[in-house]
């Protein structure tokens, strides 16, 4: 355990020292997604963007009045959960490809392969960044003005961040060896968006379901997202809660942390 | 670790494990009970070893022998399953050409990622873009991806990529096998230029590669070190041991590759082959030294009379190189049956092939139809220079100035006319049978001769080897033309031969003479005392072997005669002590076409000498001859094989020109 503790640190300061490199792989990564097509970033706005105009007619249209009790408009309350979510699943994917479509770098000598989860993950960080640009406009759009909850962004993203981090490490150093992991992968991001609370509110399960329901720690980033801008609550009121997230999120940590050192001796001999 | 070491491999294993299915790696390995999922495969076997700073690893070995797997987990590709491994310093590895390259992207991209991968600040990456670009030589294309390029291109890149990056250890797996020559001569250039401050270790099947860059030599066999150190050592072992394996096996990967031409036996029509390679006293050999002379020996027998009966006589290198190929028709030499109905052909050159091995097809063929095609048995080359490059050993000389060349041949300084074709002779030859002679041994263990004298003297070689071989007390040395005294007295004095003495004259019948000499006029030193018209003639004195051979008294004489064809004088003029004495050896060139022109009859000279003494053929040719002196006698010419003898010599040349030399003992020696 240690041993693990002392390598984390290492690892961060290989990060911290090539931090210049981790955005230079970010960006090409980012910009090979994109940048071949001729309408570029476009469509990776694009898509997400239609999907929830969809959403939000549906339900705002079709099934009308679904969330009586607020005064939050729908489309907030849609685009601030499925922001969020959108950056999860993305990055959830990708990081678990990031080493087999890495390959030459893993060949490369004095290279750290553990960063190419990171990379992948921060490339998918800078879509997220204009997304949360395009909230914020349309947050003015409907009136609200930045308040001092808006700090806490950085912490849910962070923590976001952390948790995908340690599911990729896992998820990308068994992808190396089963070409299987990438269907369940995708199976469970499909179920995760039906679970999830995006384009409709926790409140609304009964009490005895929504416990199970929580047990999904995107359900806190997304909370946590609508907190911040729109229900004015600071990360810590629900102590309970935050505990648990915390303590899944470390648990996926750790989990990527070991099971991608135990495997990554054995990359060379497989890619 | 060492202060100077930079690579230090300790007892590394590497074992692959063969899983049946991928899953069951995972669950090997993580696995809490540490059950096995697998059957394992030793690629790497205990090995270790340290590589020095500045020092250059040549690592050699048949294909799956561990090379790249060892490159692969110093480079860090691969981890060890056993062992430990520290390196120290940058490493940059071409393990496979491109491996360095992401195709997607452009070459300018790959450069920039490259060097941030290997920690260059953003100030230093314009310069060595620059830098690689230059090395690269990939034009407009850097701005386009690494896919669409060339192999060419791609290789160029990589290389120029991983010996940018200062790396301190460079690895490389065979990058050189790829590539034109130009491109092979930049790669090493770049790399002499980096020497100094850095370490190599370099996979390479190229013996000369590895000779080129290597100082040390590590060699690999299934998995095992069997050999680390001395680079020429390690070359000769791998060398050995290859042959071995390719004995064992009889067909062998290397030879695979070469298309040797159809082998072919017509055992209706030919029979009883049999060849192999052989030295110059006909021995079969299986080994040569570079500079010797040796041959091929085929012998067979054929079921019909042949129209036009031509051997080609065609060598490969292992590596499949074709290095020469010559057929008894471009040398006009005509194939011709012996008493016993065999064909028996000796085929000899100089050696002059760098040490490999090399392989040669013996082919067979009567005016168009082949009749025989095989492989003969393979010919492993060595020599004891420290240095060899290339292909072939070009039988050179260097000179300092135009008119005079000082030869340096197995530790005789021979000083020589340059406008001299004689004199050039000795510098075009590869070896010399008066060397490594187990006749003068044997002369010099029985005799031990004390006085040399040696007629028709040149430029001295013979006296010069000589008396490296017998412990004289005396020299004379004869010599007709003038010109010559001077070289013969700067050569004998220039290797420290102890009292000798020239005699600037003809030797003749009698003494103290005069006769004219002639030389000829392209002024080469082949000196006829009966010259043709134009050739410009001098006087010179003559002196009779009688007369040296009392003023020089000696134990036992060497006598070495050589006067183009003027040998019959130099008898007459020694008889009275030839036949009157038995100790003395005298070893004479025989050339019936020299004796025709001075006007003697060459049955009545070895009639003479028939009469006097014991005559036999030295070891040169096949009949008549043996490599010992009781052979020798034993295989004395007689009265009757003198004209088989003579039309034979004569025919040795295609001119009619041949010639041999001529051991002649006293009487006596056949008596004991």
């Amino acid at each position: 355990m240690i041993r693990i503790i002392k390598d984390i640190f290492r690892f961060l300061k290989h990060l911290i020292d090539n931090k210049q490199l981790l955005l230079t792989l970010s960006e090409n990564d980012f910009k090979e997604q994109f940048l071949g097509s001729y309408l570029g970033i476009f469509w990776a706005i694009l898509r997400p963007i239609l999907f929830m105009i969809i959403v939000w007619f549906i339900f705002s249209v079709g099934f009308k009045g679904h969330l009586k009790d607020s005064e939050i408009p729908f489309v907030l309350y849609l685009m601030c959960g499925y922001i969020p979510w959108f950056f999860f699943s993305d990055a959830v994917s990708g990081g678990m490809n990031s080493v087999i479509s890495n390959k030459y770098l893993v060949k490369k000598v004095n290279f750290r392969v553990s960063i190419l989860p990171i990379v992948k993950i921060v490339s998918v960080l800078f879509l997220h960044i204009i997304f949360l640009v395009i909230l914020i406009v349309i947050l003015f759009l409907y009136g609200y003005s930045p308040t001092v909850y808006w700090i806490q962004l950085p912490f849910y993203t962070f923590m976001m961040f952390v948790l995908v981090l340690g599911i990729s490490w896992f998820t990308s150093a068994l992808r190396v060896f089963m070409k299987d992991i990438s269907q369940i992968i995708s199976v469970i991001l499909q179920l995760g968006f039906w679970i999830t609370p995006i384009f409709w509110s926790i409140s609304v399960v009964p009490e005895k379901y929504a416990f199970i329901l929580n047990l999904n720690p995107m359900v806190y980033i997304v909370e946590g997202y609508r907190n911040t801008f729109l229900s004015n609550k600071w990360f810590w009121e629900s102590t309970e809660y935050l505990t648990y997230f915390l303590s899944i999120t470390l648990f996926f940590f750790l989990l990527g942390i070991i099971v991608f050192r135990r495997l990554r001796p054995h990359f060379g001999d497989v890619l | 670790m060492n202060k100077s070491t930079v690579v230090k491999v300790q007892n590394i294993s590497k074992t692959y494990k063969l899983y049946d299915k991928p899953i069951d790696r995972v669950k090997e390995s993580l696995n809490p009970f540490k059950k096995k999922y697998h059957k394992e495969f030793h690629a790497l076997d205990n090995v270790s070893f340290e590589l020095q700073r500045g020092e250059a690893l040549g690592v050699i070995g048949r294909n799956g022998n561990g090379k790249s797997t060892l490159l692969k987990i110093i480079s860090g590709v691969l981890t060890p399953t056993k062992g430990h491994i520290n390196t120290k310093g940058k490493i940059s590895a071409i393990l496979e050409l491109t491996s360095n390259l992401k195709p997607e992207l452009t070459g300018l991209q790959n450069i920039e990622l490259n060097l941030k991968i290997s920690g260059f600040k953003q100030s230093e990456l314009k310069e060595k873009i620059k830098e690689i670009e230059e090395f690269a030589e990939i034009g407009e294309f850097i701005k386009h991806p690494v896919k669409t390029y060339s192999s060419g291109m791609k290789s160029r890149l990589g290389f120029g990529i991983a010996t940018s990056i200062e790396p301190e250890i460079l690895i490389l797996d065979e990058v050189l096998a790829v590539g034109d020559f130009n491109y092979r001569q930049k790669c090493l250039s770049k790399i002499n230029a980096m020497r100094d401050d850095m370490s190599i270790i370099f996979v390479s099947h190229s013996m000369n590669d590895i000779r080129m860059f290597c100082d040390k030599v590590l060699i690999l066999e299934k998995g095992n070190k069997i050999f680390h150190g001395n680079l020429e050592d390690g070359i000769s072992i791998y060398l050995k041991k290859d042959e071995e394996k390719k004995s064992k096996l009889k067909s062998t990967l290397s030879e695979k590759t070469t298309f040797y031409g159809d082998i072919f036996h017509n055992k209706k029509k030919i029979h009883d082959v049999e060849h192999y390679w052989i030295d110059r006293f006909y021995n079969k050999i299986e080994n040569a030294r570079t500079g010797s002379k040796i041959g091929i020996y085929i012998k067979f027998k054929l079921n019909f009379e042949p129209i036009d009966l031509i051997i080609g006589l065609p060598i490969w290198d292992i590596n499949g190189n074709y290095i020469t190929g010559k057929s008894s028709e471009m040398d006009g030499f005509k194939i011709d049956k012996n008493k016993d109905g065999f064909y028996e052909i000796f085929y000899i050159f100089d050696n002059i092939l760098n040490p490999n091995q090399y392989i040669n097809i013996i082919s067979i063929v009567d005016k168009s139809e082949v009749l025989y095609r095989q492989k003969n048995a393979i010919l492993n080359v060595t020599t004891v220079k420290p240095r060899y490059f290339g292909f072939i050993n070009l039988q050179n000389s260097w000179r300092l100035s135009k008119e005079k060349l000082i030869l340096n041949i197995e530790n005789c300084k021979l000083l020589v006319n340059y406008n001299d074709n004689s004199g050039l002779s000795y510098d075009s030859k590869g070896s010399y049978e008066e060397l490594n002679n187990k006749l003068y041994d044997e002369i010099k263990n029985k005799y031990n001769p004390d006085t040399l004298i040696d007629i028709g003297a040149n430029y001295g070689f013979i006296s010069l080897v000589l008396n490296k071989y017998f412990s004289l007390n005396k020299t004379v040395l004869v010599e007709a033309s003038k010109k010559l005294v001077g070289f013969i007295d700067k050569n004998m004095k220039e290797n420290s031969v102890e009292n000798y003495e020239i005699i600037n004259a003809i030797c003749a019948e009698i003494n103290n003479d005069n006769r004219s000499f002639a030389n000829n006029p392209w002024n080469s030193q082949d000196n006829r005392v009966k010259g043709e018209k134009n050739w410009r003639t001098e006087t010179v004195n003559t002196v009779s072997l009688n007369h040296i051979l009392k003023s020089n008294k000696g134990s036992f004489y060497f006598i070495k005669i050589d006067t183009q064809g003027y040998e019959q004088n130099v008898f007459l003029g020694g008889e009275e002590y030839l036949t009157s004495h038995s100790n003395w050896i005298i070893k004479t060139e025989f050339a019936p076409y020299w004796i025709k022109s001075q006007g003697f009859n060459v049955r009545e000279l070895l009639k003479y000498l028939l009469d006097r003494y014991i005559v036999s053929e030295s070891p040169k040719r096949v009949r008549y001859s043996g490599d010992n002196i009781a052979n020798l006698i034993k295989n004395q010419l007689t009265l009757q094989d003198i004209d088989t003898f003579i039309e034979y010599i004569i025919k040795y040349d295609k001119n009619d020109r041949g010639w041999t030399d001529l051991y002649i003992f006293p009487k006596s020696f056949g008596k004991v």
